[in-house]
């Protein structure tokens, strides 16, 4: 049933303030199991790394996890700086996904503030 | 490892001495004045207690301008910002709390903490992981869970003899609670003997037990007390075991010859631990299961057996053999990580929860 899934080369990455890594080990299996390779930045990866790790790879999709709360502005942050990389690898997919504020229920404007940084997706958990 | 009068490790020491465990929440707020209520509440707790003030993810990064933006843009940080608050705030929010019955100890989790230390230091504080006057291993904590006990020892006593050999001359070895109480006895009596062997004059060592991350003042209040409670009532269990000098051939336990084993290999690449230590991670001689650290090889597996203890699937190139038990077993998948890491939890929920892996 997987024959004719496409696979996708994926950088999976924790944001640069947070510091929790199970959520992206879960990642990198669940991933793999759906037949996709994997890099995996693991925690701690600011807006820098994450681009430069974007040039090097190329990969065909990046998705951002965070825990720690500030998934939204570090997620910003690191969409920016991938925007702003030249040729196709500036375009690439970026998704965004976990807690992305410290409090309160998932907010609609900080879902426009991502969409107008050119974030493919997002999904986000009520803390 | 001796203890400087009127510090946190005294502290940690003379309660020790004295038979009583010491108990720390997992604390930190941005806000001071709820910071320092948390700390007065922490105080009055009925059980020895020692204080936390765990700094936010931006100020633990060095990230200092994403943490100004924050609080100037009205936003709550997830922890105390030190580094970014005058000390005079620090001062004030510590002021008649923390004294030598209360010593109070800065968490940051921070691999370039120099600023956080400094900004300590000016706030009058002498206790953190990282100095400058005591320090706490990382390594009995690493990554919290699914770790082999005889990993987390061996790492935690290395940690302890680098900071000793970098002239610190007081340092507590960390363990943190794992799937299986008996396991975690045997790790802490390994943790014991091997610092010991490593000339130890005096050990502390100290357990913490917590599954999640602690969100109020009232849970905090309430975990302690139950924390303390727990313990008095297993010293009485543990005290035959504690006190008897057993000799090195009455002793088989399983996590003490593998901490032996991972520390004895460690310390024949150098006499330099520090030097060691990169060499035996470089090597694949140490190898942290699920740790994503580009230095760290990523090959060892790790899965809860049947009775409820931490076993290896896979070591990788490390000293110690894959548990025979688990023979053939697939690595582990995306679904049965998240049921070992919940085990935990749900065994302590719900009291009865059975082994993943029946």
């Amino acid at each position: 049933m997987h024959l004719h899934r496409p696979v996708l080369r994926i950088l999976a990455t924790g944001t640069a303030s947070d510091s929790h890594t199970w959520n992206l080990v879960y990642l990198q299996l669940a991933l793999e199991e759906w037949g996709h390779r994997v890099t995996n930045l693991g925690p701690c990866v600011s807006a820098c790394l994450l681009a430069a790790a974007c040039r090097e790879t190329a990969p065909d999709l990046v998705v951002i996890s965070s825990v720690n709360g500030h998934g939204y502005r570090d997620g910003l942050m690191a969409v920016s700086k991938i925007r702003a990389l030249s040729g196709a690898v500036g375009a690439v997919p970026v998704v965004v996904g976990g807690k992305l504020g410290l409090s309160g229920s998932p907010a609609p404007q900080r879902a426009a503030r991502l969409r107008e940084a050119s974030c493919t997706s997002h999904a986000e958990e009520a803390a | 490892m001796s203890a400087i009068p009127g510090s946190f490790g005294r502290f940690v020491a003379d309660a020790a001495a004295a038979g009583d465990l010491v108990v720390q929440p997992r604390m930190g707020f941005c806000d001071p004045h709820r910071m320092r209520t948390g700390l007065v509440r922490t105080k009055a707790v009925a059980a020895a207690t020692v204080g936390t003030l765990t700094v936010d993810s931006y100020t633990r990064v060095g990230d200092l301008t994403a943490a100004r933006d924050a609080l100037t843009g009205g936003t709550q940080l997830n922890g105390y910002p030190i580094t970014i608050y005058p000390s005079d705030r620090t001062r004030a929010l510590i002021d008649t709390v923390v004294d030598s019955a209360f010593p109070l100890q800065i968490r940051h989790g921070s691999s370039h903490p120099e600023p956080i230390i400094r900004a300590l230091v000016a706030a009058g504080l002498d206790a953190t992981e990282g100095g400058p006057a005591h320090i706490e291993s990382f390594g009995g904590c690493m990554l919290g869970q699914l770790c082999p006990p005889g990993l987390l020892v061996a790492l935690s006593l290395l940690e302890g003899l680098f900071f000793t050999q970098n002239g610190i001359r007081s340092v507590s070895l960390g363990y943190a609670q794992q799937t299986d109480a008996s396991q975690d006895e045997e790790a802490i009596r390994a943790l014991r003997r091997l610092a010991v062997r490593a000339g130890a004059l005096r050990l502390v060592v100290k357990t913490s037990a917590e599954a999640h991350r602690i969100p109020t003042v009232e849970e905090n209040v309430h975990a302690l007390e139950t924390a303390a409670r727990t313990a008095a009532a297993a010293r009485v269990e543990l005290e035959p075991h504690e006190t008897a000098t057993k000799g090195e051939h009455e002793d088989s336990s399983e996590v003490y010859a593998q901490a032996r084993t991972f520390v004895e290999t460690t310390m024949t690449l150098s006499s330099d631990t520090g030097r060691a230590l990169r060499m035996a991670f470089a090597r694949v001689l140490l190898d942290i299961p699920y740790c994503l650290h580009p230095d760290n090889a990523g090959r060892s597996r790790s899965f809860i057996d049947g009775a409820g203890r931490l076993r290896w699937s896979t070591t990788g190139a490390m000293p110690v053999p894959p548990d025979l038990t688990s023979a053939g077993r697939a690595s582990m998948t995306s679904d049965e990580l998240l049921t070992a890491l919940h085990y935990m939890a749900r065994r302590f929920d719900t009291a009865e929860a059975s082994p993943p892996n029946d």
